[in-house]
């Protein structure tokens, strides 16, 4: 016989309410839908995946095994968008792009577990065809079967922010809204601004509009406001090889660590504090992922998180 | 024999357009983007004159003068792509007029002259009047800006996404699309030539190639003593049809025989409109004859002197024009151009710089009088609208005249063409006390020409740490990505100022 869960008044009135407003959001603004079911998700412990000491294909492939396979986030028939970096036009190992191989072996896994289509994008700082040839990411999407979603200037979308301290609105291209699968593939760098470019920032390449005069002025807090409304199914963090100096363009490889590591989990906060520590930093120092704790919209503290280390020893 | 000539023009002219299109990063072609200016001999005539040095690539011109001493004009006819729009032209208009006037003619071989003596005298007028440089600089300059205008209207409709994804999957596929819109100032003004010439050809059809064009003029001078004859036969019936539809009028009597082989394209439109099929074109050796028809061009000795004294005033023109010296020293060359002199005199404004450079940073520019008449439509490095891609060097690696010299990557990424200065009145952080430092983000040298100070400021709110940015002279290459993506709206708070200006060290200014 099962087990009758109790539910209090207190509890059911909460629910109830929660469950009004999101209807309410839904009819005045379907794509804020998204940013009231996602909160939901992560109240418990977040898990982390630090998968390192292989190959990338590896890494990942292990990694999302014991996150409970693909098939956990993608599922038949989805839409999958994956947002990786291919925003400068170096060669993958100057660490200023997402590694391709990860790239390849995330899209093949996703046409596994089903996926009706991969789309990957970016908004580039550098000349999009330079950056898409020199990263070597054109290639292993399109031997992948994925697509580079052309970026139409009408398909960006403003949404509004209402949980934000800062930002009231931000377009946002309108295919990253509608995913059924998001999954954000940031690569780990130094920036002067924020002093680490992570898995947060890395939204800055979905977003409209001129970012120099909307998002900077006070980007330490636009950034953790971002997170309101973009929360990804997945983060998977390219620390195959890092940038310490001179982001996010690199292009000196003495600035270039090989770390041989991936980061994966669900919680966007948690991955990137956790990143923070590849460049002898911790979460709290990074203001901008602070200010997204301080809001609730994930967890900061290592020591509360489940961090699960595979050593491949490859 | 007609549909194999249009098959020709087409060809062409897919080939030329073609080359252009796919004159973009990362330049994956199998026939060289030059081949068109390279067996132009006007181009290559007039530049050895202007440089007075031997100038390897006008070598290939030597194919299409053998062409034409064989066949006659069969370049106007066959390939030239000015020729081909010309042709095609008409079909858009309802009835074609039938005037000639036959006194025009002569300015084609003036229009030569003009250039020849303007050549001999370092100012080589050509690029002005050459065809293939006409339609290659108004095509990368106004139409190709147009197109791309169009297809990502057609990309954008939501209603038929689907296909408006496949179309720009396809056309990034071969990087025929640029990220963004290409503009150019002055592109309306060196297009307008071309509709004056289409409107020109409403007039009388191929207005252009009979009364204006000097490589047609070159090409005529030549084909007057062509191998390729023409022949009527017996049973001719002197209706005249041959002369009503020649498109070059260049029969003007069939009995007798007034005939003009200089102005003859092989259109053979003659020959499949006779209803007795009584003409041929047949190829015999033997030109020695034909030297005596020179005198038939119809030029008096009024006219060359006419010419040759307006060739010395455009001179005058072209090299007294009042020039600010601020304009002058604010103009940044691509980087590997030559000294400015030389710069002037070899740059034939292709436009090919201008086009490769719009698929990496769409820094070049062409410029208008800031360097006088001599300078116009050269290219310059503009920062409002884009800048200089750091890892490119592709430049150099199209120009067809050594105008820009081909510098190795290693070459390029060391080549100081400029130096950012920060407007302190204008930056963000040193004016309005806010964070920003996107030019310092955007610094593509591996050790960052742009630095910060970080300074602690009182506001009501609390103490502030701003960021200062302050600029690396030694190593600034004057790129210019921080000029173009500063977002200070009154006006750019860093913007570049050109340095090197070696090439300049030898002229006077005062």
């Amino acid at each position: 016989m099962k087990k009758q869960k109790k539910i209090n008044r207190r509890e059911f009135i909460k629910k109830t309410a929660k469950y009004t407003a999101t209807i309410y959001a839904t009819i005045s603004n379907p794509l804020s839908l998204m940013a009231f079911t996602a909160q939901d998700r992560e109240k418990k412990e977040p898990i982390l995946i630090v998968a390192k000491n292989s190959y990338p294909a590896d890494l990942v492939k292990n990694a999302i095994k014991v996150m409970g396979g693909m098939s956990r986030f993608v599922k038949r028939g989805d839409m999958v968008v994956l947002k990786p970096n291919f925003s400068f036009d170096n060669p993958p190992e100057y660490a200023s792009t997402t590694h391709p191989d990860l790239i390849y072996e995330v899209i093949s896994m996703c046409y596994k577990a089903g996926a009706r289509k991969v789309k990957v994008i970016d908004r580039t700082c550098y000349a999009r065809n330079r950056c898409l040839e020199i990263s070597g990411i054109r290639k292993a999407v399109e031997e992948a079967n994925g697509e580079i979603t052309y970026l139409s200037s009408k398909r960006f979308i403003e949404v509004k922010l209402h949980r934000a301290k800062d930002l009231e609105k931000i377009s946002i291209y309108k295919d990253v809204l509608t995913a059924d699968c998001l999954i954000n593939m940031p690569i780990a760098k130094h920036h002067a601004i924020t002093e680490l470019t992570l898995g947060i920032k890395n939204w800055m390449g979905v977003i409209g509009g001129d970012r120099g005069r909307l998002i900077h002025p006070n980007i330490h807090q636009k950034l953790a406001d971002i997170c309101t409304v973009l929360k990804p199914n997945l983060v998977i963090m390219d620390a195959t090889r890092i940038l310490l100096r001179n982001g996010p363009s690199g292009g000196d490889l003495k600035d270039v660590k090989n770390l041989r590591t991936i980061v994966v989990g669900t919680d966007q906060v948690a991955v990137d504090s956790y990143a923070t520590t590849f460049f002898g930093k911790i979460g709290r120092e990074i203001e901008y992922i602070k200010n997204a704790y301080l809001m609730g919209l994930g967890e900061i503290d290592i020591k509360k998180m489940r961090i699960i280390k595979l050593d491949l020893k490859g | 024999m007609q549909n194999i000539r249009r098959l020709s023009q087409i060809i062409f002219f897919i080939l030329f357009l073609g080359l252009i299109l796919r004159n973009v990063f990362p330049l994956n072609v199998s026939i060289p983007v030059n081949v068109f200016i390279y067996i132009d001999p006007l181009l290559g005539i007039s530049t050895i004159l202007a440089t007075r040095e031997i100038i390897g690539w006008a070598f290939w011109g030597i194919i299409s003068i053998i062409v034409t001493i064989i066949a006659g004009r069969v370049f106007c006819g066959w390939v030239c792509p000015l020729g081909t729009l010309s042709d095609i032209f008409p079909y858009f208009i309802k009835s074609l007029p039938n005037i000639n006037k036959r006194s025009l003619r002569k300015y084609k071989y003036l229009i030569l002259l003009f250039i020849i003596v303007s050549s001999l005298l370092s100012f080589p007028i050509s690029f002005l009047f050459d065809p293939l440089m006409i339609l290659s600089r108004s095509f990368t300059m106004f139409f190709y800006p147009v197109l791309v205008y169009f297809v990502n209207l057609i990309i954008e409709i939501d209603l038929i996404s689907n296909v408006g994804s496949k179309i720009a999957t396809l056309f990034s596929k071969y990087a025929i699309l640029t990220d963004f819109q290409p503009k150019y100032q002055s592109s309306l003004g060196l297009t307008v030539i071309i509709f004056i010439i289409l409107f020109l050809g409403m007039k009388e059809v191929r207005f252009w190639c009979k009364n204006l064009c000097p490589l047609g003029a070159l090409f005529a001078l030549f084909a007057k003593i062509k191998l390729l004859k023409r022949n009527i036969k017996d049973n001719c019936q002197r209706c005249n049809k041959c002369v009503r539809i020649c498109k070059m009028k260049s029969i003007e009597k069939v009995f007798p025989l007034i005939y003009k082989e200089e102005e003859c394209i092989l259109c053979l439109n003659c020959v499949y409109e006779c209803p007795t099929n009584s003409i041929k074109h047949k190829l015999e050796i033997k030109f020695a004859k034909r030297i005596s028809n020179y005198k038939n061009i119809d030029i008096s000795r009024r006219d060359l002197i006419n010419t040759a004294f307006l060739s010395f005033l455009a001179l005058g023109v072209g090299k007294t024009d009042y020039i600010k010296r601020s304009q002058y020293f604010r103009i940044i060359r691509p980087p590997g151009a030559i000294k400015e002199e030389e710069f002037t005199l070899r740059c034939i404004r292709c436009g090919n710089c201008i086009k490769i450079c719009a698929s990496n940073g769409h820094g070049l520019q062409p410029i208008l009088l800031e360097r006088g008449w001599e300078a116009i439509w050269t290219p310059k490095l503009s920062f409002q609208d884009g800048y200089c891609a750091y890892n490119c060097n592709l430049c150099g690696q199209v120009c067809p005249t050594k105008s820009i010299k081909l510098l190795s990557k290693e070459e390029k990424k060391k080549l100081k063409i400029g130096k950012a200065i920060i407007n302190k009145e204008l930056c963000i952080p040193w004016k309005e006390d806010k964070s920003c430092l996107v030019c310092e983000e955007h610094c593509p040298l591996p050790k960052k020409a742009i630095k910060f100070k970080d300074e602690l400021k009182k506001m009501p709110t609390g103490v502030v740490k701003i960021r200062r940015p302050y600029i690396l002279e030694d190593i600034c290459t004057g790129c210019g990505i921080c000029e173009y993506k500063c977002p200070a709206i009154e006006g750019a708070g860093i913007y570049v100022i050109p340095r090197n200006n070696s090439h300049i060290n030898n002229l006077s200014l005062t």
